[in-house]
């Protein structure tokens, strides 16, 4: 370590001579720690970042055997995600405009390369998103102003005027064009070095295994001709070359579903979920009988589907980059409009999954 | 009063189960509410003829050629006077909404409609629903990130008219955070920007900017009369001040407004709607702080500059955003019954994807709004 400084997102609290507390606000950690008196309370809070060990060292007078001390507790502020390097070399290339991202990054890593390391991950990946729909034109746009510089759009439908309520950047000027050429548009008005591969077609039985392939992360945001359906098709793809994906188009009627993340062979897949769905939702349907009803519409509305896609989009960053663990591997979710809660159903691994089990067809 | 010649049809977004040979089950998809009711062989074909085209008369004619038996008309109609109190099927009625909101609103907006006459009972009141939206003037203090959001998704939903305050400049950095962001808008102002963007939205968007910091001399009296809702998400110079000035300023004016973003928004805080003499104001929200933070003593912080380290995703603030605005349209348009609201601010987490919800209550003795009477809107 160079020049230790303070996380800013670090709150620092001192309880008596002996005991400091750390918040780390943004994650919501505390570290508190005992220390031998005073000296050392002012040295950590003098640590801004412009001084490098000799210097401190200087500063408070410290021998040889303290100065190894010192350096102790850095290695030990550092692991805990309390203090970080200040040397910032290594994105200022992307600082100014990421600064953002990345100081929120920092936050899950405590070393130097693991920094460099995500947002690297970040910046070169590509993402493949099926479906500019309700969920998936928010979600793109979450993605690029993020850091994502590459995306392949799979989708063939057109823009229309009912679409504009719930489908974010679709203007009524676009009524009548691509829904690819206006996200590619979009795309390249936020940043212009953004590179978008345009697949003009809906997805079927045959899956995506050429972009998947090719793919850092494929997110499903394709509802037609069901979720249940457009989940398998691209789940298989994914699975047969390795690649995670996310569910991010699962509402249920452009509500609020939250959908799984799913990192292959690390995760239940989306046939354990499917078989462990189909065992619980297994009731007795030779007594029920669905009325059939003419001339429905389904309701819809944008500012749901924005939940679903805001939180998809968190996921994606997790996923992406290599370092902080997705939240919605192995569960479900639901964002409920009268109680404003979210809540999630645990789905396990299926060691007898046909696809990823003991004697799955991809292991 | 129903009459031979009505059309009815099952409300959208309803699935009807029949379990043995008696038992309605009825789903509301929008909102998954179920409801159960017995129901006779009548009920259940009388329900099958229900399609949104045939009269009443139709219906009958239909049911006495499939039961080959004379039917009574006011069985039907006493059938349909109790599915239409359930909720379960509406009036059919062409151009009903003209009274309320222009063909161009009811194409756009259908889909939206049809997802608000799953809360509203009745032909017309989705129609109105969506009309006070329209005609609401909505006023934001701050169009940064959750602010611009909140302007974009509002304007998405049909709201035309905007009183936006704002002093500040887009920067290129803005790319993580502002949705109205695109790089030939660096170094505009962001009322500018933002402007730009809801005006493709909706061409007849109406917006009065303020390009201004919010200030403690800041005059709001007369704007925050002119606005039927206001937002504060301005963190400048502190957003428990600025809340303060306006929260204390719509109280008084009996006003609604939500307090969004700042705080630790990057946290996705989902910020606080308050509605005057029913929910906590911004005074009773500092008084639980300055208690349950009693023991909290920061020391400072050693790095000077510290909030341009200030770290977070669009995809946060987005949630913050979606979160007021779909609390914001819902005590607009009226959807749920605000009467026993008791939400107060949740804290959304990155890491786990969880609310937590904290339990501030209403201060009955609150200087600010303790003598103030919810008034129904």
């Amino acid at each position: 370590m160079k020049k230790p400084k303070v996380r800013s997102s670090v709150s620092s609290v001192v309880h008596d001579i002996n005991t400091i507390e750390f918040f780390l606000t943004n994650t919501r950690r505390q570290v508190i720690m005992k220390v031998p008196n005073q000296n050392v309370i002012n040295l950590i809070l003098s640590l801004d970042g412009t001084r490098g060990i000799d210097e401190i060292c200087q500063e408070y007078e410290l021998d040889i055997l303290a100065k190894k001390n010192m350096i102790n507790m850095l290695k030990f502020l550092e692991r805990k995600n309390v203090i970080i390097d200040a040397d910032k070399e290594w994105y200022k290339e992307d600082y100014q405009r990421f600064r953002r991202v990345l100081n929120f990054i920092e936050d899950y890593v405590s070393v130097y390369d693991e920094k460099i390391h995500a947002w690297n991950n970040i910046r070169s990946s590509h993402v493949v998103i099926v479906g500019l729909g309700a969920v998936g034109t928010w979600v793109t746009y979450q993605l690029a102003q993020s850091g994502v510089k590459k995306f392949t759009l799979i989708d063939a439908d057109i823009v229309e005027i009912t679409n504009l309520h719930r489908q974010i950047g679709f203007t009524l000027d676009d009524v009548g064009e691509n829904k690819i050429d206006i996200v590619q548009r979009n795309l390249h008005e936020i940043d212009s070095e953004i590179s978008v591969e345009k697949v003009y077609k809906y997805i079927n039985e045959s899956g995506i295994e050429e972009f998947a392939k090719e793919a850092s992360l494929v997110i499903n945001c394709a509802d037609k001709p069901t979720v249940d359906q457009t989940t398998l098709w691209i789940g298989e793809s994914c699975m047969k070359y390795g690649v995670p994906h996310i569910i991010a188009g699962g509402y249920n009627l452009h509500l609020s579903l939250i959908g799984q993340t799913i990192l292959p062979f690390q995760s239940a897949c989306v046939k354990c979920f499917e078989t462990k769905l189909n065992e619980i939702n297994k009731i007795d349907i030779s007594n029920i009988r669905k009325l059939h009803i003419e001339n429905r519409k389904i309701g819809s509305f944008g500012p749901l589907c924005a939940i679903s896609a805001s939180i998809a989009a968190m996921e994606a960053i997790k996923v992406l980059s290599k370092v902080i663990l997705p939240a919605n591997i192995n569960r479900r979710g639901e964002f409920d409009i009268y109680s404003m809660n979210i809540s999630y159903m645990d789905i396990s691994h299926d060691d007898n999954c046909e696809w990823c089990g003991v004697n799955g067809k991809f292991c | 009063m129903i009459n031979q010649t009505d059309i009815y049809k099952i409300r959208d977004g309803i699935d009807v189960y029949l379990i043995g040979e008696e038992i309605l089950q009825i789903y509301f998809m929008n909102t998954r509410k179920q409801i159960q009711f017995k129901a006779n062989k009548f009920t259940v074909l009388l329900i099958e003829c229900i399609d949104g085209k045939k009269s009443i008369l139709d219906i009958k004619k239909k049911l006495e050629e499939r039961i080959e038996k004379i039917i009574d008309i006011d069985a039907i109609k006493q059938v349909l006077l109790l599915l239409v109190q359930k909720g379960i099927i509406v009036e059919n009625k062409q151009n009903v909404h003209s009274s309320y909101i222009s063909d161009e609103s009811k194409e756009r907006y259908d889909r939206q409609i049809n997802f608000f006459g799953d809360f509203l009972p009745g032909v017309v009141r989705k129609y109105e629903a969506q009309r006070e939206i329209e005609n609401s003037c909505i006023l934001i203090f701050g169009c940064g990130a959750v602010g611009g959001w909140i302007a974009t998704e509002l304007a998405m939903c049909g709201v035309r008219n905007f009183i936006l305050f704002d002093g500040d400049v887009v920067e290129k950095s803005d790319i993580t955070r502002h949705i109205y962001y695109k790089e030939e808008f660096a170094g505009i102002p962001k009322l500018d920007a933002l402007e730009a963007s809801l005006a493709k939205i909706n061409p007849k968007i109406n917006i009065t900017k303020y390009y201004q910091y919010l200030t403690p001399e800041t005059l709001i009296t007369n704007v925050i009369d002119k606005a039927d809702f206001i937002i504060n998400t301005a963190d400048e110079p502190y957003i428990g001040h600025t809340s303060l000035k306006i929260s204390r300023e719509c109280i008084s004016q009996k006003k609604a407004h939500y307090i969004a973003g700042g705080f630790d928004a990057h946290l996705a805080s989902t910020g606080e709607l308050i509605i005057p003499g029913l929910t906590p104001c911004v005074d009773c929200y500092a008084d639980y702080f300055k208690e349950a933070l009693k023991d909290w003593k920061p020391s400072p912080h050693p790095v000077k500059e510290r909030h341009l380290e200030i770290g977070g995703l669009s995809s946060m603030s987005l949630l913050s955003a979606s979160y007021a605005v779909i609390e914001i349209i819902k005590y607009i348009a009226g959807l749920t019954d605000f009467t026993n609201y008791s939400k107060s601010r949740g804290e959304f987490l990155f890491d786990t994807l969880d609310i937590n919800y904290l339990d501030v209550k209403r201060d009955e003795n609150c200087k600010t709004c303790g003598e103030i009477v919810y008034e129904k809107a």
